[in-house]
């Protein structure tokens, strides 16, 4: 279903898109946006596109550039949409790990099992995960998330307004990134407009870091 | 995997199915028969889809019931699914893209759900105009926060 019903012109303008954004970011998008373009048109294409971008800016403004990364991951997340679930928690540990060296509790894998939770039960998990001062503030962005997104809370601060803005506004991106979300599997995450997903030598050193954590050494 | 279940029921809030364990084909081809001769009759063209206890829905499953979801659509009737496990949202997100229908949408709550089947928006304008509202809600506190 995805793709169908594109103008040549709307085709060409997807394609040239996505290889800019590959070239850019690597990864890819051309299912996803061919979706996107058929099913919105190409003004509110082009919005979704312009306004995806300010978001991600705006979070990493007020929040740094690894919890705007978890951010949408966890707004994807609440969607059950692998693609920016996935790939944002993987910019976002990625980037932990280039600037420390530690691994963060947040990762695709992770994403994935939290996603077979009940809802209640994810958010108590990632408020587990999260213990800990230097998650201090990622941990109050999910559990306010959560409340937002179940009606327990009212948007009051100009932080709740941003995490509300960013639900909303991955629940619109959810309607067509679902075609490939719903399939993929975490270890075909790809960072999601984030460069820090090119740099192959840090990939390979994160890699080696998250599979000696799952043998335990 | 658990075991799987089903039930449809015709009430005054419009017709309820509910499933729950692991989704099968099998299921939902037997509900698609029950719905099909319950939907011209139903007083308040309403259909909730509560999947609040599925815990898995295999590709093919989701198939069929996207396919059920066309003929709930073609009958006129606005549809909400429920669920309370994100992978079962996507499956949520998936069906309701699948089918082309602009009347279903996936909600988080009951309340949420009731909202939906009382309104009248279709769901891609609605999706669209909630995060654009976000937004410029964020703005304006954000250009607020920043005035002397």
């Amino acid at each position: 279903m995805s793709g169908t019903g594109l103008t040549r012109t709307q085709r060409l303008f997807v394609r040239g898109l996505h290889h800019a954004l590959q070239l850019r970011f690597g990864g890819s998008w051309l299912v996803v946006h061919e979706e996107s373009m058929a099913t919105l048109g190409w003004a509110r294409f082009l919005k979704f596109l312009k306004d995806g971008t300010m978001m991600v800016t705006e979070l990493t403004k007020r929040f740094g550039e690894a919890d705007a990364q978890f951010s949408v991951s966890l707004a994807a997340m609440w969607n059950g949409c692998g693609v920016c679930s996935y790939g944002h928690s993987l910019a976002g540990s990625l980037l932990v790990f280039r600037d420390t060296g530690r691994l963060h509790p947040l990762c695709p894998e992770v994403i994935d099992e939290l996603q077979d939770l009940r809802n209640d039960d994810a958010a108590a998990r990632l408020d587990t995960l999260l213990a800990g001062e230097e998650h201090a503030q990622l941990r109050r962005i999910a559990a306010q998330m959560y409340a937002l997104r179940m009606g327990r809370v009212l948007p009051r601060s100009v932080d709740d307004r941003v995490i509300e803005a960013t639900s909303r506004m991955w629940d619109w991106y959810t309607e067509c990134s679902i075609v490939v979300g719903m399939t993929l599997r975490p270890e075909d995450a790809s960072c999601q407009g984030h460069p820090v997903g090119r740099d192959t030598e840090l990939l390979a050193r994160y890699g080696q870091a998250r599979a000696e954590e799952r043998s335990g050494s | 995997m658990s075991a799987s279940s089903h039930r449809v029921e015709q009430g005054a809030n419009g017709l309820e199915i509910q499933l729950s364990g692991t989704v099968s084909v099998e299921s939902i081809d037997e509900i698609t028969g029950q719905v099909e001769g319950l939907l011209a009759a139903l007083p308040r063209k309403t259909v909730l889809l509560d999947l609040t206890d599925v815990t898995e829905c295999g590709i093919g499953a989701c198939r069929r019931l996207a396919v059920l979801q066309r003929k709930i659509g073609a009958g006129g009737c606005r549809t909400a699914y429920l669920t309370d496990r994100a992978r079962i949202r996507g499956v949520a997100w998936w069906i309701v893209h699948a089918a082309k229908d602009p009347r279903a949408m996936p909600t988080n709550t009951m309340a949420h759900a009731e909202r939906w089947l009382e309104g009248s928006a279709m769901r891609i304008d609605e999706l669209h105009d909630h995060a654009t509202n976000a937004t410029l809600m964020m703005r304006e506190r954000l250009a607020q926060e920043t005035k002397p």
